[in-house]
């Protein structure tokens, strides 16, 4: 551990919108050549907290002082904090996805001649020579479009790097990264560690920060409530800080019972979606039973969406048969899936989840117009009523059945999606990432939604990427790997180990 | 899916080749009808001096005052043993963009003598290539004056616009106030008719005090003719120097119960006609497109046989219309 | 006062304003524009364009364009022509027939877009030339004119001294809007506009939403052409060129989105108002015609800038 100077002091910060504290007296310490975890569920305030740091929000418009290496700060615009040594990645990448990788790490920030005129020899000499810091061997000539999710941001932290950064600001780095590419990231970080450079680190998984973090600080409903060494704490603790209230169980599994098969998939075969001429699912079975959580896991890019998207028809197959209850069924669009009783919750909210400018009560209603309607007219009271009832129970975080959903968090959204489908009680009920980009205690809820449905009769399947969570909700664990199905696993037989074998192979 | 698709695009393609031929073809029907005697029974042309062919690229084939001309192309084929191939977009819309097109595949062609509709910028250098190469160009209706065409036969908007001019004297007196409907402030033969218009009533108490644009467009032309009457109640007569606008002017004159403003107008179509047989418009000046096709075969093959022509612009004439010879002024 | 804040809060108010400024603009420079027979006129001229809006609003709605609108409405009146001048049919043929041009061509757009998967806006610039050419082909260029008075009756003035045209307008108004609200079309409609890919996983056909789309578009215009054609009494070759532009112009003016999921019919309504008073303003503000298009273009300009504004301040606050 790097020695305890304090590099950047946030004291006192308060910042009012209209109507709403979302700032409420926050302080946060963070010391030199340390990864400081920033927590707390949506809505906390630490993405508005990072925007004031990040000189995004004039010192004007708050209360409260920033220090950096014990200097009194006034950031009036991002530049000012920029020169003061602070650099942002965010979780949408914004980068230039046609230029270079060099043009990208010096956009802004050109190596000139003496005539003015950009040194591009130079540029692309420091590029690799901050791609080397970090480890990687990216050509810095390279089309960004072309490199993977974890590339570009590596190069996005070479081109903070570029400016010499004393506090480097990472917001959910690790959403668009597998686990291997998450592992390099974080070395990456704990060399810049080594040059004293502080990174501030905003995430959800605890996992990560128990992994990497030396300290963590805790945000709840604008407020900071506390403050550890990591140390110091453990993972129940600072749950329970996030959340406000004893957090017991993490995943709250209950024993269900598990009856006969109702849905069975054969020789399933699905095209590749970008490749010609290629499966990315070749010849899978598989069936799924009454009551029972199915887990899929598998590396990304293994097809695992592709199968369960066939299955419900949102995808063209190129052969297999689908059996419910026993009985053969034609599945070619999504509304012959909703008929015989399934639901599909997409991995991707924002492309095929939700529609933003729609309200609440319109999405979740919307597979389920005709059932509200009377010869094609829709009877406002019944919509009305369906979406109050599922508002209420699944406890959707917005002023009324009216907000446009675009405006609600990750969280909140999902919830919608979930009402959407439970209103059609199906009996199988694909989830694609259910919990993916969604906070502590929105996930612990979301669990209790999936426990309930199971308790009811229904089946799921569930893909996922966090392990910990797919071992802990799911009775059985599927592997995908390279066109096939690699291994069923049980519920006694689950192990990191034996998935992410099955899933290399 | 790819391939019914190039199956679909190919039968378009074949289409559109069918409808070109067939738009010269029909045409030409009435051009070769006098040419029997020439062709029959050879198969090679044996005397070029006794059959020139000509090439008419007609701006909007199909339309009414084109038709006229071409009758009288096919009358002057007739007469002369010429035979004349006319070719030309069909739309009213876009025949801006397509003449180029029509007079390159028509120079392409290699005819004794081109005549065709002149009055669009991007020919000029077209005319040009065509005399180059040594076929003589005849300009029809419209004018390319600064091009190398051989002569221009058609009306001379000066005096179309003159006598329209004399024609409001005549039906309002020499005192009032004068409203103006054009189809496009950018259209140089409509501006020159207004300008030789401004001319002759220069003498008089007679004052433009308006002037519309209405592309052309029926709708637009009765908007802007309510709104001008209602702008300026004063008016007492109205020039329109196109054939809807005229049409346009005279439906509000009858609408709004204006009956003692004097409508003057161009062209022959038959709705307007009607109007001056009922008065309620006073005149219309009409052209002679029969005439332009007619002496525009005659003019080719004289300039083919004698290697020029002696006037530079030849003159198609108007016919002022009115009340009293409406029935037989053809 | 609670309802004036409301209806100050609604997006419309962004084009309403420009609106009634030119209108009191206007009328300060002639007293003439608020008679009686100028606002027949002028309402006259806006119901008809306005048929197109509201097609267009309906095309909008999911996403699409319709180039098209202009050749429809030219042909639809020369088929009535035709039918009544050369065939010798009856005005109520006649009008069938001329609706019958909207759906046909409507389905044409609905089949070149969803079989043949090729963008709205090449499919119907397709169309707009076909359905062009085909009005020159049967008119052979001649323009039709002399129909019996009882076709020109469509286009004349009805009750109370209102076109029949405006009662159309109104009916086909509130009929859209009831449909955009009210049913699940309409739901289907602005959901497939607002995330088609979404609409899909919900199990809602887009393809035949965007039929019924089309469809809708191609009578309306249809309509609007036919009652044109009435009002004229005359069915012109060159009908309608350039219209489906300026409808376009009026519903985007209005509010409504041409990317889908948000229209407003009230906009709509208000946009095509706002255009067709500037033809007249142009002339009664005595503007001299070289300038009319400049002011013409500031004034569209600044119309979507204030929309634009209050929409930005209305989201910003985020």
């Amino acid at each position: 551990m790097a020695n305890n100077e304090i590099i950047l002091e946030m004291k006192n910060i308060t910042k009012r919108f209209p109507g709403v504290l979302a700032l409420d007296n926050v302080s946060l310490k963070a010391y030199k050549g340390e990864i400081h975890a920033l927590c707390g569920e949506n809505g906390a305030g630490k993405s508005t907290l990072m925007k004031i740091l990040s000189g995004s929000y004039p010192a004007s418009s708050y209360e409260g002082e920033i220090y950096v290496e014990n200097q009194l700060q006034h950031f009036q615009t991002p530049k000012d904090s920029e020169e003061a040594g602070i650099e942002m990645i965010y979780q949408e990448i914004s980068m230039h996805l046609d230029l270079t990788v060099a043009e990208n790490i010096f956009i802004g920030n050109w190596p000139k001649k003496k005539n003015g005129i950009i040194a591009w020899d130079i540029m692309r000499e420091e590029a690799k020579k901050y791609l080397n810091t970090l480890g990687v061997d990216i050509d810095p000539d390279s089309i960004l479009r072309r490199l993977s999710a974890s590339q570009q941001q590596l190069v996005a932290i070479a081109r903070a790097l570029s400016k010499k950064p004393k506090i480097l600001v990472l917001d959910e780095p690790t959403s668009p990264l597998t686990n291997k590419e998450s592992e390099k990231l974080f070395d990456v970080l704990k060399v810049l560690k080594e040059s004293g450079i502080a990174c501030i680190l905003i995430t959800h998984k605890m996992e990560e920060i128990f992994q990497n973090a030396d300290r963590v600080t805790v945000l709840r409903d604008g407020k900071s409530v506390s403050s550890y060494l990591l140390s110091e704490t453990n993972e129940k603790q600072i749950i329970s800080d996030m959340v406000g209230r004893e957090f017991d169980n993490f995943y709250p599994k209950e024993k269900v019972k598990i009856d006969e098969v109702i849905m069975e998939v054969k020789n399933l075969s699905v095209p590749h979606p970008s490749v010609p001429n290629r499966k990315i699912i070749d010849n899978i079975s598989i069936s799924l039973r009454k009551g029972e959580i199915l887990g899929i896991a598998g590396l990304v890019g293994s097809g695992r969406s592709e199968m369960v998207n066939a299955i419900y028809g949102k995808q063209p197959k190129s052969s297999g048969d689908i059996f419910i209850n026993g009985k053969k069924v034609i599945i070619k669009n999504p509304k012959d899936a909703i008929k015989n009783g399934m639901a599909l919750i997409t991995e991707d909210r924002k492309k095929d989840g939700i529609i933003s400018d729609m309200s609440i009560l319109e999405n979740i209603t919307l597979p389920s117009l005709k059932e509200v309607s009377k010869f094609g007219f829709i009877k406002k009271k019944k919509e009305k009523e369906i979406s109050n009832f599922h508002f209420e129970k699944l406890k959707i975080k917005a002023p009324s059945i009216n907000k446009m959903v675009g405006q609600l968090s990750g969280g909140n959204q999902q919830k919608v999606i979930l009402a959407r489908w439970m209103e059609r009680k199906p009996k199988i009920f694909i989830m694609d990432e259910p919990t993916r980009g969604i906070d502590v205690g929105a996930k612990y809820e979301i669990y209790k939604i999936m426990m309930n449905l199971v308790k009811e009769g229904s089946s799921i399947i569930m893909i996922s990427s966090e392990l910990p969570e797919l071992m802990s909700i799911a009775d059985r664990i599927a592997v995908i790997a390279d066109q096939q199905i690699k291994g069923i696993l049980n519920a006694d037989e689950f192990s990191q180990e034996k998935i992410m074998e099955l899933a290399s192979l | 899916m790819k391939r019914l698709l190039s199956i679909v695009l190919l039968l378009c393609i074949i289409t559109t080749f069918v409808g070109c031929a067939k738009e010269t073809q029909t045409t030409n029907d009435t051009a070769n009808a006098g040419n029997q005697v020439v062709s029959g029974g050879e198969t090679t042309k044996t005397d070029n001096k006794e059959s020139y062919e000509f090439i008419f690229v007609c701006p909007i084939v199909g339309m009414e005052y084109w038709e006229m001309c071409a009758q009288g192309i096919a009358d002057a084929d007739k007469e002369e043993g010429t035979k004349t191939q006319i070719i030309g977009p069909s739309d009213a819309t876009t025949f801006v963009a397509e003449m180029p097109n029509y007079m390159e595949s028509a120079i392409s062609a290699a005819p004794d003598g081109i005549m065709a509709y002149a009055g669009i910028e991007s020919l000029v250098t077209l005319i040009d290539k065509a005399t180059g190469l040594g076929i003589p160009f005849l300009a029809i209706d419209s004018d390319a004056p600064t091009s190398s065409r051989i002569a221009y036969v058609g009306t001379d908007p000066y005096n179309a616009g003159y006598k329209s001019g004399e024609a409001m004297i005549q039906a309002m007196g020499t005192s009032g106030k004068v409203g103006i409907l054009c189809s496009s402030i950018s259209a140089e033969k409509e501006m020159k008719e207004i300008e030789a218009f401004k001319d002759a009533i220069a003498n008089t108490d007679i004052e433009v005090i308006a002037m519309e644009e209405t592309s052309a467009d029926l709708i637009t032309a009765v908007s802007k003719m309510e709104a001008m009457m209602r702008t300026y109640p004063e008016i007492k007569g109205v020039l329109c120097t196109s054939a809807y606008d005229i049409q346009a002017a005279a439906k509000v004159k009858e609408e709004m119960g204006l009956n003692d403003v004097v409508l003057i107008g161009y062209d022959d179509l038959e709705e307007t006609l009607e109007y001056i047989r009922k008065g309620v418009v006073q005149a219309t000046i009409v052209q002679d497109p029969y005439k332009m096709g007619y002496m525009g075969v005659k003019l080719l093959k004289e300039y083919k046989e004698k290697g020029s022509l002696e006037q530079e612009s030849y003159d198609t004439g108007i016919i002022l219309v009115t009340k009293d010879n409406v029935d037989n002024y053809r | 006062m609670k309802i004036i804040k409301k209806i100050l809060r609604r997006s419309e108010i962004g084009v309403l304003i420009p609106l009634l400024i030119l209108w009191v603009i206007t009328y300060m420079a002639n007293k003439a524009f608020f008679s009686s027979t100028n606002m027949i006129s002028l309402f006259r001229t806006v119901s008809i364009s306005l048929l197109g809006a509201i097609g267009a609003t309906f095309i909008f709605a999911c996403g699409m364009m319709d180039l098209s609108a202009g050749s429809v409405y030219a042909l639809s009146g020369m088929v009535a022509a035709i039918s009544m001048k050369d065939l010798g049919l009856s005005v109520g043929v006649a009008v069938l027939l001329s609706l019958l041009v909207g759906v046909v061509i409507g389905l044409i757009n609905a089949l070149i877009v969803n079989k043949f998967e090729i963008p709205a806006f090449i499919a119907t610039l397709g169309t707009q030339y076909i359905a062009r050419g085909i009005v020159n082909v049967i008119s052979e260029g001649k323009t039709y004119t002399g129909f019996s008075e009882s076709f020109n009756a469509i286009g004349g003035i009805g009750f109370l001294g209102i076109p029949w045209s405006v009662y159309i307008a109104i009916i086909i108004s509130i009929i859209a809007g009831f449909i955009l609200k009210n049913t699940v079309y309409g739901r289907s409609l602005l959901a497939v506009g607002g995330n088609a890919e979404t609409a899909r996983v919900c199990g809602i056909n887009i393809k035949r939403v965007r039929n019924i789309a089309f469809l809708i578009s191609g009578i309306l215009c249809a309509m609007a052409g036919l009652l044109s054609t009435a009002r004229l009494s005359t069915a012109q070759v060159s009908a309608g060129t350039g219209w489906e532009m300026s409808i376009i112009a009026a519903t985007i003016i209005g509010g409504v989105s041409m990317y889908g999921g948000y229209v407003t019919l009230i906009g709509a309504i208000i946009g095509v108002t706002l255009m067709e008073t500037l033809t007249i303003s142009m002339t009664m503000l005595k503007v001299n015609p070289y300038w009319q298009k400049i002011v013409i273009g500031i004034i569209i300009l600044v119309a979507v800038g204030i929309d634009t504004y209050r929409r930005k301040k209305m989201s910003g606050g985020n």
